[in-house]
């Protein structure tokens, strides 16, 4: 007997449920309850591949709409921009406050201070008063274009400096992109306000302080004490010149004229110095480049919409990412046990199968 | 100029349990019976199959496979559970247990050899004859109700067939 011809008998005998078997699964139909549609019907025939088909892309739908969502109610408020790129370059820094005088010897020192921001004009800066001995110093800021024209201009500040007089105490220059020059300068204060005028010009001022302290006062004084010191000491060499001294008298009377003699040659040191401090005025010029040339755009709200959008989905896919590293050693041992118990009952039901 | 009916569109409406039922208990039983060999054991297991699938119609998906398929899955369950707990039962009597009473002649109108050479075979081997060749599933939903791919269908096919043929053979030769 061929395969086919057993084929042929084995197909030309189906078995028939018995009458008995067909009744009863007729009565079983009979108590069918109707099928009510349950919206959760569905789900619940749901296969995990199909439910995964439609969770994953809806969950990921869900999420981005989330984000574009935040995104455009949260536009109106632009994202922080760090201010220090804009208060890098033109913004004149805070008003410092006067010093005093000084030596506190000056009973009623004239003060004049100003500090004038860019753009002034020349006419704003306070000018020495002539005749009367004034420490005057400038602090100047200027804002040059670029590392070339610093160089240039640290130059040209040293050359204004010796044309009106003057001389360089320190400089300072150091440069990488941008670039810092910091020179000090003494000048006759005669030719101050020429020198600052002349100065700005190197760049853009970004900011200028100018201070005066009036000397004037302590002058007066140290001439006052010289004089009464020479009037002292020519008394004292009055009194020495006679002859009726006893030694005593005579020694004492030499060694007043001797104090006398130094404390007026420390007041004579003391009044030139203080000549010479109002015969030169000092500028602390600083030459600078743009710490930051390029200038971060203004946000539009379509920028803000998607950069916080951004932020959402990072969010959410960290959120992710961590329900990952939790969940899936647990998901991958359940499926490691769940292939396992497979593996395990089509052993069995082989064995059942192959032992009957 | 002949008026022609306009093409009504023709919705399959999911069967009714009772539809189902009347339709595959012929395919449900025979796979039982050739599955047991044991008449009486195949009427008892085709009643509770189609108890548990009332019970389970619900979950029943037309698109996921056909009624046929889906009954012959859960007859197979119920069988294999009956099995189990039979196996169960014969290792805690152990000597106790009387041999099982399968019958030789458990399908009706096969010639006696046919019927002797399938009494030879293993259950795993008589259910993929019966789900193939008798029921005529095809290899797919063979392996669907067997949770098996198509490939071993196939060769489980062969081999059972191969088998049944030299059984059939050497019961001519005797």
């Amino acid at each position: 007997m061929t395969s086919a011809e057993l084929i042929t008998e084995l197909q030309a005998n189906r078995p028939a449920a018995t009458d008995t078997l067909r009744d009863r699964v007729r009565a079983l139909a009979a108590a069918e309850p109707a099928r009510r549609p349950s919206p959760f019907a569905r789900l619940s025939r749901l296969s995990p591949r199909r439910f995964a088909l439609v969770a994953v892309p809806a969950t990921a739908v869900v999420l981005l709409g989330a984000a574009g969502v935040v995104g455009l109610l949260d536009a109106g408020s632009p994202p922080q921009v760090a201010p220090v790129a804009r208060e890098s370059v033109g913004q004149p820094p805070a008003a410092t406050s006067t010093t005093p005088a000084a030596t506190t010897r000056a009973p009623t020192p004239q003060l004049k201070a100003g500090v004038v921001g860019a753009g002034a004009s020349d006419s704003a800066l306070p000018a020495p008063t002539p005749g009367r001995a004034q420490r005057y110093s400038a602090q100047l800021t200027l804002s040059v274009k670029n590392v070339d024209a610093l160089s240039a201009a640290t130059q040209q500040a040293q050359q204004i400096t010796r044309d009106l007089g003057g001389y360089l105490v320190t400089v300072s220059y150091a440069t990488s992109d941008t670039g810092v020059s910091s020179l000090t300068l003494k000048v006759p204060t005669a030719n101050v306000q020429d020198a600052i005028v002349r100065l700005s010009g190197l760049g853009k001022i970004v900011s200028q302080q100018v201070q005066i302290d009036d000397l004037q006062g302590q002058v007066d004084d140290l001439t006052k004490r010289e004089t009464a010191l020479r009037e002292q000491i020519a008394r004292l060499s009055a009194r020495l010149a006679g002859t009726d001294l006893d030694a005593q008298t005579r020694a004492t009377l030499e060694a007043r004229r001797a104090a006398a003699r130094s404390e007026l040659a420390q007041v004579r040191v003391s009044r030139s110095q203080v000549n010479a401090e109002a015969r030169y005025a000092t500028i602390q010029l600083t030459l600078q480049t743009p710490q930051s040339a390029v200038v971060p755009p203004v946000p539009t709200r379509w920028d803000n919409s998607v950069h916080r959008a951004g932020q959402i989905l990072a969010a959410e896919a960290t959120i992710v990412l961590y329900a990952l590293v939790v969940i899936g050693p647990f998901a991958l041992l359940a499926l490691l046990i769940w292939l396992g118990r497979r593996g395990l009952r089509r052993r069995q039901e082989e064995q059942l199968l192959s032992a009957r | 100029m002949t008026l022609t009916r306009p093409l009504t569109q023709t919705t399959t409406a999911p069967p009714t349990f009772a539809d189902a039922a009347e339709r595959h208990l012929d395919d449900v039983f025979g796979y039982l019976l050739y599955l047991t060999r044991d008449r009486p054991l195949a009427d008892d297991l085709a009643g509770a199959t189609f108890e548990k699938a009332l019970r389970q119609w619900s979950r029943f998906d037309p698109r996921r496979g056909s009624a046929r398929t889906w009954l012959l899955g859960i007859a197979r369950s119920t069988a294999l559970d009956w099995f189990r707990a039979e196996s169960r039962r014969r290792r805690r009597e152990q000597a106790a247990a009387q041999p099982e009473a399968q019958e030789a002649n458990f399908v009706e109108g096969l010639s006696p050899g046919l019927q002797t050479a399938l009494a030879g075979l293993s259950a795993g081997e008589r259910e993929v004859l019966a789900l193939r060749i008798v029921i005529e599933l095809d290899g797919e939903q063979t392996a669907r109700v067997l949770g098996i791919s198509p490939t071993a269908v196939s060769t489980r096919l062969s081999r059972a067939l191969a088998k049944l043929e030299e059984k059939v053979r050497n019961d001519d030769l005797r």
